[in-house]
């Protein structure tokens, strides 16, 4: 009889880790491919310098040495699936403190599911980019002392006393806010398990003394003492759910707690939710376990994130790493959806050399804003601003919404990059050599530090680079004033210095044609003849075909041998099914949309606001 | 498995003792192939042929020279030489041999001398570094905000206090306490921790905070005549604080130095601290010029302060639209006399005009025996941390002659602050980088000789370059300040208790004669910018 109850433990052993296998299993296919912790770089910009000053930082205030791990580990973002493991690997973690909790005060079966449970909340929260993993990092460190005080439990009860007191110090300094968790299990123990009243109450009072106490000793506002690191601190869309993972816990306890009481104990083994809850009595649904959990998994992942954040995300993901054909697969039907997805677009499509063809393929209801972010909008996208500037030899421009970035998000290495370059393109070794010696600090920006100071003072590397040389040839070699209020101002008048910055003219020409303004793209088409089109741009074709139409007074050269002729005669049925409309622009609409949606022309007449 | 466990233990035992070994054991040695050679080495900060204070703190260093090891020996008169042996180029010279070391030989020379060893196991000896230890000390602390590279956002800003004979820095107020305000114009009187002023903007902590004798209260110094006051000085009484009250924007350009402030017409108003009182005089707030960094004469006679002629002067209409020739705008520097007796102004008059050194005249800091003042220079403007031009320059308010100070770099130097002596001034440089203001400090003897400036000096010299702020508006003082940086975020944040400063009836009475009104048409909005330069 013995032997056969071993050997069915055994099994229950056996089944629950292929359980947590299969579940966790699940679990880091869902974080590495579909979630995608690169994305969570992308979001979070995360910092981290090995560096003792910066560490002292997170020493200065409780919860610090969370959001230090959290650094950490969040570099590791960048490569998604050694990010997914290590988010696996806390809520593992977790998963096993929470288990041991419940262990400790009952010896029920039902745990099985419900040691899931957390995890299954944090899966849900992992889903939105914007959460932060020092918020498990907290709860895993208050879980671990929890379960210490559970396990190590003298039966003095000053000596629980003293021992309650060292892990709770040593939590709040860990993990801030989280300790509440802590204390209220170790309060509830005391309270129900052991009905020790004096251990209650000075475990309550104790936690209020410390959170009194925490602002005088540290540098940290009143309010972020008592709330670092639960849900209640930071405005994170998924409230709900943080609320019930935290309550989840002293709920929980309780009710085993409770169940776990003799006085308390019913005959229920033959109830269909015990049968459910209890493996042991049914191997089916022992077998059924993991395709529950899994479903539970996928229905969680289906209900939670944000799925236009993710997007977003993705298409600057692509962006950032020139990937301008991603870009543009992934952007082509949001384009109205966010601002910055329709810059990114237009981006793209400019380094793909379709801009001046193509950008009227798609929707540019942003206007000029789509082409250059808004100087209303450089606290919310700073870096954004400074990649096009840069991109189009704007230096200093470039820099000054580098350092908007830094002022935002101290030491991120993807801004630190950009001054270092503009410090080589401007000359400023030393300057260039400091950030250069700040990324020597990173875990995984060193490489491209160290390819980088070979540039440092050596004009000849920097001239053998051509998309260096290229920013340094097309910035302006004399100052003006910056208009912060038009970007394009600055834009033209780069263009009045370097002629030959293709990036700038084609901008400019688009800023006109999104303005209808032909009087002064008509006066800045000649530049054209500089850059080396085949044919002449699709959209400038047709803007110039429009405005001789119009009876334009400036005078204008079309070279017939680099004219699409295709052009003319699409303009000719252009107006033709105009015509027939007798010139009612609405009632032409729907005709001139089948063919012409992807025109200047339909813009102009449909789209220009 | 015991065995083994064993084993394990002896192994780790011995490494640890092999380690421990040669981290202590120097194997220099004076009987080695030495090759002299004529040069300095290069060091990182410039600490070659520098004046310091018996009571700063050690002068942590990198060496500039490739080596797989490195010697250093300091020494002088008295005491027994320091010795560091190192395998890394970063030289941390051990704190209390450096104390003893210049306490017992103030006044005479220090010499460091460097040994690099190359790859080819032979050492190299540089060229002795000689620098001397001054009779005077510095005063203990200092005071600087800390902050990124700002152009129009900011988040974490700190006022944070050094100490100079050691390497702590603690803060005196940061604005995660006060949320997020912008924190600046800092000032003590005279060199005194215990009486501070600073000023808070943005934000519900917005306001004047003011340490008086230690107790901290906030102020809300503006009034229906002026804007909050922003550059402080203390009157020498410790009543009377004088402020600018500033109308300024930022504008960029987009070549050179991207940053740019046009002042659109600054005053100077007086804060009487008894009295909760703003008071002023048209002599230093009236709408034809434009008034900025006001500073008292130690014997509290005289204010002197930056003064450039209004806004509008440098307007012109060209086809209908206004055109501001911005950098033409040039101060001079001027001083009102002030009974502070009666309360009553002299007549102003100009010490030294821009007209005469064809710069602008900005910051003036006197003396403590009022013989100089310290101001800095530059083509044009009125905000020399941002122009790479501006100099710190010294004037003999005995003769009226001024010179540029030696310690000047072609990078921006501005913000100098005297110590209480008079025989020590700090100045924030941007000379390494171009970009990030650093502490430097100069010794200045009585017939107004300066020494060679040298850097603040850090715990690991290496943050000179990868600690990405400015230290900014760096001021000397006796000690640490002692009211807690929780305690005057509390002051901050509360503003039931918060000082509403009563406006001087004198000055309301100028306000009814629509005097306001003037001073706005006079700050007017230019269509355009240009540039006679």
């Amino acid at each position: 009889m013995k032997l056969s109850l071993s050997k069915e433990n055994d099994s229950i052993s056996l089944m629950g880790i292929i359980h947590s296998i299969i579940f966790f299993g699940v679990y880091y296919l869902y974080i590495w491919l579909f979630v995608n912790p690169a994305l969570y770089y992308q979001q979070q910009q995360p910092v981290f310098l090995i560096d003792s000053r910066f560490f002292n930082e997170f020493l200065s205030y409780p919860g610090g040495l969370a959001k230090y791990f959290d650094a950490f580990i969040s570099q590791f973002y960048m490569f998604p699936w050694i990010g997914a493991l290590f988010i696996i690997g806390i809520v593992w973690l977790i998963t096993l403190c929470t288990s041991a909790i419940i262990k400790s005060v009952t010896t029920r079966k039902e745990i099985i599911f419900i040691k899931y449970f957390p995890a299954l909340l944090l899966l849900s929260l992992h889903s939105y980019y914007d959460f932060a993993l020092s918020v498990d990092i907290g709860l895993l460190v208050a879980l671990l002392f929890t379960v210490l005080y559970l396990k190590l439990n003298p039966e003095n009860k000053y000596i629980r006393i003293i021992f309650f007191l060292l892990y709770m110090i040593i939590t709040f300094h860990l993990a801030a806010g989280s300790m509440v968790l802590f204390a209220i299990i170790c309060m509830l123990y005391e309270l129900i398990h052991k009905r020790n009243i004096l251990n209650a109450l000075v475990y309550l009072f104790s936690g209020l003394i410390v959170f009194y106490l925490a602002p005088v000793f540290f540098l940290i506002p009143a309010k972020d003492v008592f709330l670092n690191l639960i849900p209640f601190k930071d405005n994170l869309s998924p409230d709900i759910i943080q609320y019930i993972l935290f309550l989840f816990y002293p709920v929980a306890f309780m009710y085993y707690l409770y169940a776990s009481n003799p006085e308390h104990k019913t005959d229920k083994s033959n109830t269909i939710i015990n049968k459910i809850l209890n493996p042991s009595n049914n191997r089916i649904i022992l077998i059924l376990q993991p395709v529950i959990l899994i479903i539970l998994i996928i229905g969680i992942a289906c209900f939670s994130g944000n799925k236009d954040n993710k997007s977003l995300l993705q298409i600057e993901y692509y962006a950032h790493n020139e990937e301008w054909n991603k870009v543009l697969d992934s952007a082509k039907d949001k384009v109205n959806d966010n601002i910055l997805i329709a810059f990114q677009l237009n981006r793209a499509l400019y380094h793909l050399g379709l801009l001046p063809d193509s950008m009227f393929t798609f929707s540019q209801e942003w206007g000029e804003n789509g082409l250059i972010l808004p100087s209303t909008v450089s606290h919310i996208y700073p870096l954004k601003r400074s990649d096009l500037f840069f991109e189009m030899g704007h230096l200093n421009e470039a820099e000054h919404m580098a350092y908007e970035a830094l002022a935002i998000n101290e030491n991120f290495p993807w801004i630190i990059q950009r001054l270092a370059l503009l410090n080589i393109l401007n000359g400023k070794d030393q300057a260039a050599s400091n950030c250069l010696s700040l990324l020597d600090k990173t875990l995984f920006y060193k490489n491209w530090s160290a390819e980088y100071k070979e540039y440092i003072g050596n004009k000849w590397v920097i001239a053998k680079d051509k998309y260096l040389s290229t920013i340094k040839s097309d910035a302006p070699d004399s100052d003006f004033l910056v208009d912060t209020n038009n970007p394009f101002n600055d834009v033209a008048a780069i263009l009045n210095q370097k002629n030959q910055n293709k990036m700038a003219f084609e901008y400019l020409m688009m800023y006109y044609l999104l303005k209808g303004d032909l009087d002064k793209f008509i006066d800045n088409i000649d530049k054209m003849n500089m850059y080396g089109y085949k044919l002449i741009p699709r959209h400038f074709e047709e803007a110039m075909i429009f405005y001789k139409a119009q009876g334009g007074p400036k005078q204008f050269r079309i070279q017939s041998d680099h004219s699409d002729q295709t052009t003319l005669a699409r303009f000719r049925e252009f107006q033709q099914i105009f015509a027939m409309h007798n010139g009612n622009k609405i009632s032409a609409q729907k005709d001139l949309k089948k063919k012409f949606k992807n025109s200047y022309w339909y813009y102009l007449l449909y789209a220009n606001k | 498995m015991i065995k083994l466990l064993k084993y394990i233990q002896v192994f780790f035992f011995s490494l640890l003792i092999i380690i421990t070994a040669s981290c202590s054991y120097s194997n220099f040695d004076a009987d080695n192939n030495i090759t002299e050679v004529t040069e300095y080495p290069g060091l990182d900060p410039d600490y070659i042929n520098v004046e310091i204070p018996p009571n700063i703190a050690p002068l942590n260093f990198i060496i500039e020279e490739q080596g797989t090891e490195y010697y250093v020996k300091i020494y002088s008169i008295n005491e027994e030489p320091i010795e560091i042996y190192s395998t890394e180029s970063k030289i941390n010279i051990p704190m209390n041999q450096w104390k003893n070391i210049l306490t017992k030989n103030t006044g005479n020379e220090l010499t460091f001398d460097i040994y690099v060893k190359g790859d080819n196991e032979n050492w190299k000896k540089y060229k002795s570094i000689t620098n001397s230890i001054s009779k005077d000390p510095i005063d203990s602390h200092i005071a600087y905000r800390l902050i990124m590279p700002a152009y129009n956002y900011w988040n974490e800003i700190g006022i944070h206090q050094r100490n100079l004979e050691n390497f702590d820095e603690s803060p005196i107020i940061l604005n995660k306490l006060t949320g997020k305000s912008c924190i600046n114009c800092h000032n003590f009187r005279a060199n005194d921790p215990d009486n501070m002023v600073l000023h808070l903007r943005a934000g519900d902590a917005s306001g004047t905070l003011l340490i008086k004798d230690g107790k901290a209260k906030k102020i809300n110094t503006s009034t229906d005549f002026n804007k909050a006051g922003a550059y402080p000085s203390w009157h020498p009484n410790g009543n009377l604080i004088a402020f600018s009250s500033n109308n300024l924007i930022l504008f960029f350009h987009a070549k050179g130095v991207a940053r740019d402030v046009l002042d659109k017409g600054s005053d100077i108003i007086v804060y009487d601290i008894e009295k909760n009182m703003i008071t002023t005089t048209p002599q230093i707030s009236g709408p034809e010029r434009m008034e900025n960094f006001p500073w008292w004469s130690p014997d509290g006679k005289y204010l002197y302060y930056s003064s450039a002629p209004g806004f509008k002067t440098y307007m012109s209409d060209v086809n209908g639209e206004s055109y501001l020739d911005f950098d033409n705008i040039q101060y001079d520097l001027m001083r009102i006399p002030y009974d502070e007796k009666t309360g009553e102004w002299g007549h102003a008059e100009t010490v030294l005009s821009a007209e005469i050194t064809g710069l602008t005249i900005l910051e003036p800091r006197i003396s403590p025996d009022g013989r100089y003042a310290l101001v800095t220079m530059g083509k044009y403007g009125n905000f020399p941390i941002y122009l790479t031009d501006s100099d710190v320059y010294l004037i003999d308010l005995n003769t009226f002659e001024y010179r540029r100070l030696e310690c000047n770099s072609d990078e921006s130097d501005s913000f100098h602050s005297w110590s209480s002596s008079g025989r020590w001034f700090s100045f924030a440089s941007k000379r390494r980088d171009g970009i990030l203001g650093r502490i430097y400090f100069s010794h200045f003897d009585k017939n107004g000789n300066i020494s060679k400036p040298f850097l603040m000096p850090q715990k690991d010299p290496s943050t000179n370059n990868t600690f990405f702020k400015n230290y900014n508006v760096p001021e000397l003082i006796k000690g640490p300040v002692k009211v807690s940086a929780q305690e005057l975020a509390r002051v901050a944040c509360d503003n039931e208790n918060l000082l509403k400063a009563q406006l001087d009836p004198k000055v309301q009475a100028r306000i009814k004669n629509n005097e306001l009104e003037e001073r706005k048409q006079n700050q007017g909005k230019p269509d355009h910018f240009y540039s006679q330069q």
